[in-house]
């Protein structure tokens, strides 16, 4: 019992990646992706990337059969 | 290029048309429902979040407000990412209560119709500018497409055909458990069509309007201030606030509550949902910005909200207007029907049904599906009204935002749902009142200014301009913050309700309601709920539920146990939720299907009820929870696969544990025994339990029960179980038993056989010293006969035949107390009365057979009266066994003398010999089975501990007293009358 359960663990994952998301999209880093002269489709890579983190975590937790 | 208006109205009619068929098609079943519950189509059906707003006014945001119009979406993205701790708990508590809107899901957390009316109350307000601005943006398109201004008529065609769709197709019935798959179905394609339209124009605009990639990035390197107005908002705009009521709108606007929970099929799809919902939102914008571009290259002169539209009648095809067109009544129509839906179940629910409940003749269902469909009929319609009073005077993304605020004001009360537990009612309300209030002032009460609705002499937007703030900043901190400040301060003053702290719990505690112990349902059985409903329900539609809910538990219909009778109640409760909303299905049953508080549950009853609810919940759990129901299914493993039988009954003597060995032993299931009450179990069952339960005695040994017409053995048990919540046990009162059964049938044979083998090994040898005894009086026998022949005097020949006739009868009790000391000992053979006398007698005439027993003087004295009761045959081996070691242990010529008198209702019963006594280390190991002192073949060791077990199944004991050189003193005690202590009477 001293372990971990995977719905806790997939709990904390599901949370840093919200975090990460709000670190990427609501805090001053927004400055260095909206900066001027980043191509136009930067934030949209940057999405892309939030999604595909979050889809590679269900897909493990899926695994699990969570 | 213009289109003619009736190319666009038989366009959009023909669309509608084929919308109409895939909900028909899906709804008869032709189309298989692996492919409506697949989780790709729930995703596009959760698609319906992008209106008209998404489709047509994007592109006008992106102008505006640069990237500011990802906020939209990236909120939503952090929401369907937050699945497992946010939606997911949502989404169980709406399938276990069957909530079908946010105004369930607060009335039921809440316990406060006012709290469920005020939610549906604010969210049609909240939401009919929105439903207006779906449909003027399909005129504005129209107007767009014909140049001209389309007859209010059109708009009005376009209202009659979505009203015609949303009750053919999501109004189909009237409980949330039969999902609308057609309606879904239709969703996912309108979401589709969607998709690829726009994707279709971004693909138009970068390879139709510019060359191709390259020829984008040369116009937006010779036009770098087009980035630049992407990006600069994004530095200086309420960035931050955008997403957070985004992140809002995306579970808590009424068609994102409807599709996400209230019509999802799988709880497996919402998690693919967590990623697919946000790419599919992704592809939904990645055009976005080369459109606006490329009407900004073609200079379009017209509002950018309709760019989508511009930049196709620029050179493409001719298609592809009517298409983009399409795409757009797609939109709108999808976000009406689907808001639509939600907002009549709402309003039925928590705003008709409380006002007006019909009178119990009617057919409840009938009244509530045409009520239903009747109200969205008066929403679409006041969307319509709305819409001719709005016109023109807002852009498409401030009143899609205005509707965002409004249902932000949720948030709070959501945290009361899924986190806060103290939160109370009356928190809720406050909140929710000042939010509102907020938003209606600084948002809603300009755009109704602005109309021309209502003249007032403020102008609010200086106002709100002379703050420094944005708009949407200012009304969204202010009004969330009077909101979360009045909810906090109200439930942290004022206590909760015992309902309200029961509904919290259910919400927090993997979604299992507590089992209140007080009461029983005051309603003895189905029938008496049909009864006790018809009076609210009317008679049909209560015989209805009340099978439903029997069906949905598996129960039969003659079902009277309380514990069942209250998992009915419950249901029943729970299917009426989804009908017509969780307080007053509440309401109705607290009402109709009473609980006599008075009678308080034992903990015992409640046990099967609490673990179906854990079982319901275990995927749920975490931390100490989970750990927890991990230790209580460890415990009850062990319970159930103890090798015993185990049976706990409640105070009330009904059975609530029936384990397997339980289940092996009786014969019966634990399925037919639980719930029973103990007197009336199935023969003999009922009988032996219920009365060894009523009796004083905590344990009965060796119990004979006639089982299947074989006699079985078991040793009874039984230990209370004092209720918990009872700290001290009151007088008289009643607790709860756990009673074990240990089958001795399988021991006793063994320990039969055992004797047996015993008393033959005996025999053997006794055999030489019976011989001999025998061989004497048939050598008399012989000489007497050998006589006879030769004799001819009668009185002579009379005596020998006398003497012959003598030996014989000699002959005869030596063979016959050989045949009664080996014949084979049955298990449980019948106890009787006897004398003690003439068994010591006998045991002592076989003794002195054996060559032992000959060389010692064996005496006896024993009254002549002395009475045993109890197994006679085996206390005779105990006898033979005690003097045959007595005998061996003696010297030549010594003397073995047996004492039997009566004491305190005991028989005392002592064999003394002069032997040479026995070690102490002996003493301690010499009644254990297989131990002997004795050479090999002259004794199996299993005598004296036979004597030890026989002894001790007649409730008597025995002791050894032994001193080196004197002798040794074996002493028995007997119940004098064991049928009076000995509970085997039943033998």
């Amino acid at each position: 019992m001293a372990n971990r359960s995977d719905p806790e663990q997939q709990n904390e994952h599901t949370l840093l990646l919200a975090l990460f998301a709000i670190f990427l999209f609501g805090s001053p880093l927004t400055l260095w992706w909206a900066a001027d002269y980043n191509p136009w489709y930067l934030p949209y890579l940057l999405w892309l990337l939030v999604i595909l983190i979050g889809a590679l975590l269900s897909g493990h937790y899926r695994r699990h059969d969570l | 290029m213009t289109y003619e208006l009736e190319i666009l109205f038989g366009a959009s009619l023909l669309y509608l048309l084929i919308l109409f068929l895939i909900a028909y098609v899906t709804d008869s079943g032709l189309i298989p429902n692996s492919w409506t519950s697949n989780s790709f189509v729930y995703i596009l059906s959760l698609g319906v979040y992008a209106t008209t707003w998404s489709y047509y006014g994007s592109v006008g945001f992106a102008q505006r407000q640069g990237f500011q119009f990802l906020t939209i979406y990236l909120g939503v993205t952090i929401a369907f990412l937050l699945t497992p701790v946010l939606l997911r708990p949502i989404l169980q508590l709406t399938r276990d209560y069957q909530l079908t809107s946010p105004a369930d899901l607060f009335a039921f957390r809440y316990r406060s119709q006012l709290a469920g009316a005020l939610v549906a109350l604010f969210m049609l307000i909240g939401t009919l500018p929105y439903i207006a601005l779906q449909i003027r943006a399909v005129t504005a398109s129209i107007r767009v497409l014909t140049q001209e201004v389309p007859p209010q008529l059109l708009a009005l065609g376009f209202c009659a055909m979505l009203i015609l769709f949303a009750i053919m197709f999501g109004a189909r019935h009237v409980s949330p458990r039969d999902k609308h798959r057609g309606l879904v179905a239709a969703m996912a394609f309108e979401s589709l069509v969607k998709l690829t339209v726009l994707l279709m124009v971004g693909l138009y605009a970068v390879f139709g309007v510019f060359s191709g990639p390259g020829d984008l990035s040369r116009w937006l390197v010779e036009h770098p201030e087009a980035t630049r107005a992407l990006y600069e908002p994004v530095r200086e705009g309420p960035w931050f606030t955008l997403i957070f009521l985004s992140f809002g709108a995306a579970f808590l606007l009424p068609r994102q509550f409807h599709m996400t929970f209230a019509e999802n099929i799988s709880l497996r799809s919402i998690r693919t949902a967590s990623w697919g919902f946000p790419l599919l939102l992704l592809l939904l914008n990645i055009a976005i910005p080369p459109i606006l571009w490329a009407g900004e290259s073609l200079q379009l002169e017209m509002d950018a909200d309709y760019f989508v539209l511009g930049v196709t009648l620029a050179g493409g095809p001719t298609w592809l207007p009517v298409l983009t067109f399409i795409g757009g009544v797609s939109a709108a129509s999808a976000m009406v029907i689907v808001t639509t839906l939600a907002l009549s179940s709402m309003s039925m629910n928590h705003l008709l049904l409380p006002a007006s409940y019909p009178d119990p003749k009617l057919d409840i269902y009938y009244w509530l599906l045409w009520g239903r469909r009747l109200l969205i009929a008066v929403i679409i319609m006041a969307g319509f009204v709305f819409y001719e009073l709005l016109e023109h005077n807002e852009g498409l993304v401030q009143l899609g935002l205005i509707s965002f605020v409004a249902v932000a004001q949720f948030l709070p009360g959501i945290i009361g749902v899924l986190y806060w537990r103290r939160a109370n009612r009356i928190g809720f309300i406050a909140g929710l009142l000042g939010g509102i209030s907020v938003w209606g002032i600084t948002l809603l009460l300009p755009v109704l200014q602005a109309s021309g609705i209502l003249a007032t002499s403020v102008d609010i937007p200086f106002l709100l301009r002379t703050t420094g703030q944005d708009q949407w900043e200012f009304a969204t901190f202010w009004s969330l913050a009077c909101n979360g400040v009045l909810f906090a301060f109200f439930s942290l003053i004022i206590p909760q309700t015992q309902e309200e702290q029961q509904a919290a719990r259910a919400c927090h505690s993997g979604n299992t309601m507590p089992v209140p112990l007080e009461g029983v349902v005051a309603a003895g059985s189905p029938e008496q709920f049909s009864q006790g409903l018809s009076s609210m329900l009317g008679r049909d539609a209560a015989q209805k539920e009340v099978e439903q809910a029997l069906q949905d538990l598996d129960m039969p219909p003659d079902e009277t146990r309380p514990s069942e009778l209250r998992r009915l109640r419950e249901r029943i409760e729970r299917n009426l939720s989804g009908m017509i909303g969780p307080q007053m299905a509440h309401m109705v049953i607290n009402q109709q299907l009473a609980m006599n508080r008075q009678a308080k549950t034992a903990l015992a009853h409640s046990i099967r009820y609490i673990e179906e609810r854990l079982e319901e919940s275990r995927s749920q759990m975490q931390g100490l929870n989970a750990d927890l129901d991990t230790l209580r299914r460890y415990h009850r493993q062990i319970l159930l696969d103890l090798p015993l039988g185990v049976c706990a009954v409640a105070p009330d003597h009904t059975v609530v544990i029936w384990n397997l060995a339980q289940e092996v032993i009786s014969g019966l299931e634990s399925r037919q025994a639980l719930g029973r009450k103990l007197n009336s179990l199935p023969p003999p069952w009922g009988e032996v339990l219920a009365g060894f339960a009523l009796s004083q005695d905590e344990h009965v040994p060796h119990m004979g029960v006639e089982l299947e017409g074989r006699k079985r053995w078991f040793n009874l048990h039984k230990a209370t179980i004092p209720d918990p919540d009872l700290m001290v046990p009151e007088a008289g009162h009643r607790t709860g038993l756990v009673i074990l059964l240990e089958d001795l049938t399988d021991l006793e044979t063994l320990e039969a056989e055992l004797a047996h083998s015993d008393r033959l090994a005996s025999i053997g040898r006794l055999a030489a010293g019976v011989a001999h005894e025998i061989g004497n009086p048939v050598t008399g026998i012989a000489s007497l006969a050998q006589n006879l022949r030769e004799e001819k005097e009668p009185k002579v020949i009379e005596e020998s035949i006398e003497a012959i006739l003598q030996q014989t009868l000699r002959i005869s009790g030596i063979v016959q107390s050989l045949m009664n000391y080996s014949r084979s000992g049955s298990v449980g053979a019948e106890y009787g009365t006897f004398n003690l006398r003439e068994i010591l007698d006998e045991s002592a005439n076989l003794v002195r057979l054996t060559r032992a027993g000959k060389q010692v003087e064996c005496s006896i004295s024993c009254p002549e009266e002395i009475m045993l009761v109890g197994d006679r045959q085996r206390l005779s081996q105990v006898l033979v066994n005690l003097l045959t070691n007595a005998c061996d242990a003696s010297f030549q010529g010594g003397k073995v003398e047996i004492f039997a008198f009566e004491e305190d209702n005991e028989v005392h019963l002592e064999v003394m010999d002069q032997g040479e006594g026995i070690p102490e280390e002996i003493q301690q190991s010499m009644f254990e089975p297989f131990f002997t002192t004795k050479q090999a073949g002259e004794g199996t060791g299993l005598g004296l501990s036979m004597a030890y077990k026989i002894i001790q199944e007649h409730s008597g004991r025995i002791e050894v007293d032994s001193i080196a050189g004197v002798g040794t003193r074996i002493a028995v005690r007997l119940p004098r009358h064991a049928d009076q202590q000995n509970p085997v009477p039943q033998r």
